[in-house]
């Protein structure tokens, strides 16, 4: 008896100690074409232009990503901030996914997000 | 039967710690690397150079307009917080007004606390003909003459017009072609830390502002408007715009 008292003790143990330490993952689920107006100005408009940052006469970077200027002024030819070639080369991808550096500067946001916007570059970023 | 109950427990442990799966060990990291790129601004003052002929005012009243604003780039070197520096293997680049993105290269990743290049060519790029890197050197533009050759690069070319004195209503030409060996110039920028991640693209974000070409010259002399030829680059005012150019650089805010 003593002896079934122990085995359950010690069972009780090491069951206890037991963890499930695999992070729950997030699950995107981007639509197949990555729509500019639909998906990637409400972007700009919850993290970007909404803290009077990329907005204006004098929009922080010289980058305005108000809704009547943003994709024109993304395209600005030599400006790095667009790169279809090498999307992941893109400033605008880039900035979002740094650790130094982020953009916004509050801090990096989800994968969903920034894999979205990464998304619409690797689809040549059309202007949809 | 209880000679076996005697030994269950150590039975059991046995059997659990044989069930346990070892958690992955992540291999420590080595020095992979990351890509690092330059995305480099015109400026004169606090505005940025939209195109050449734009006219623009500094806070001082003083009136600016380019034609032309081009350096050669070389010799980057990233800093790492303890000092160390690594240096980007033959990275050489031509600045312009219309590119504002420069893939550095590849550097390991870590943290980083500054970013230093020079301004110029060493003394053995200076002395290739244009074949030798058409694409970084076939720029007439950036000779003294109609060849580069025997004087050598011209490290900053910057044009345009400006009025010889703060607010006078009538702007005159200005041309500096600065190079020579004399004139290959460090560029030291204060601390600023970045991060550079495993095949992720990481930015350093820096101006360059033009209007510092004129810092302590007197430009309402006609002679200190013109630097043209490798001789002139000896002597005033080539010798103090070369003083100047480290002030061009400052990190975009």
């Amino acid at each position: 008896m003593r002896t079934t008292i122990l085995c359950c003790f010690v069972l009780a143990i090491l069951t206890s100690s037991c963890t499930y330490d695999h992070a729950e993952q997030v699950t995107c689920a981007p639509p197949d074409m990555v729509s500019f107006s639909r998906d990637i100005q409400p972007i700009f408009a919850a993290h970007c232009t909404d803290i009077a940052c990329h907005v204006g006469t004098i929009p922080a970077g010289n980058l305005n990503l108000e809704p009547d200027q943003a994709y024109e002024e993304l395209q600005d030819r030599g400006s790095g901030y667009i790169d279809t070639i090498q999307p992941n080369f893109s400033l605008l991808y880039a900035q979002m996914i740094s650790v130094s550096q982020p953009m916004p500067p509050s801090g990096n946001l989800d994968e969903c997000t920034t894999g979205l916007v990464l998304k619409w570059i690797e689809q040549k970023a059309k202007n949809n | 039967m209880k000679y076996i109950l005697r030994f269950l427990p150590l039975l059991l442990l046995i059997t659990l710690f044989a069930a346990c799966k070892k958690e992955e060990v992540k291999p420590v990291e080595n020095p992979d690397k990351g890509t690092l790129l330059m995305h480099l601004h015109t400026y004169i003052e606090n505005s940025e150079v939209e195109d050449y002929g734009i006219v623009y005012t500094t806070n001082a009243g003083r009136k600016i307009s380019l034609d032309m604003a081009q350096m050669y780039l070389s010799d980057f070197q990233v800093v790492k917080a303890n000092g160390t520096r690594y240096t980007i293997p033959n990275k050489k680049v031509l600045q312009d007004l219309k590119s504002e993105t420069y893939e550095l290269g590849e550097v390991p990743v870590g943290e980083y606390k500054a970013l230093i290049f020079r301004v110029g060519f060493d003394a053995a790029t200076n002395k290739l003909a244009p074949s030798a890197d058409p694409t970084l050197l076939d720029h007439s533009e950036m000779w003294f003459g109609t060849n580069p050759q025997p004087d050598g690069y011209v490290f900053l070319h910057a044009k345009g017009m400006v009025d010889p004195t703060p607010g006078a209503a009538q702007m005159e030409p200005f041309e500096y072609k600065i190079g020579t060996s004399s004139n290959y110039i460090q560029i030291n920028l204060p601390d600023k830390d970045f991060t550079v991640v495993k095949d992720q693209a990481s930015y350093v974000h820096l101006l360059a502002d033009y209007s510092q070409v004129f810092d302590g010259i007197d430009i309402s002399n006609p002679a200190n408007r013109s630097v043209l030829t490798a001789a002139e680059n000896s002597v005033m005012p080539a010798t103090w715009i070369t003083q100047n150019i480290p002030l061009f650089f400052r990190y975009e805010e």
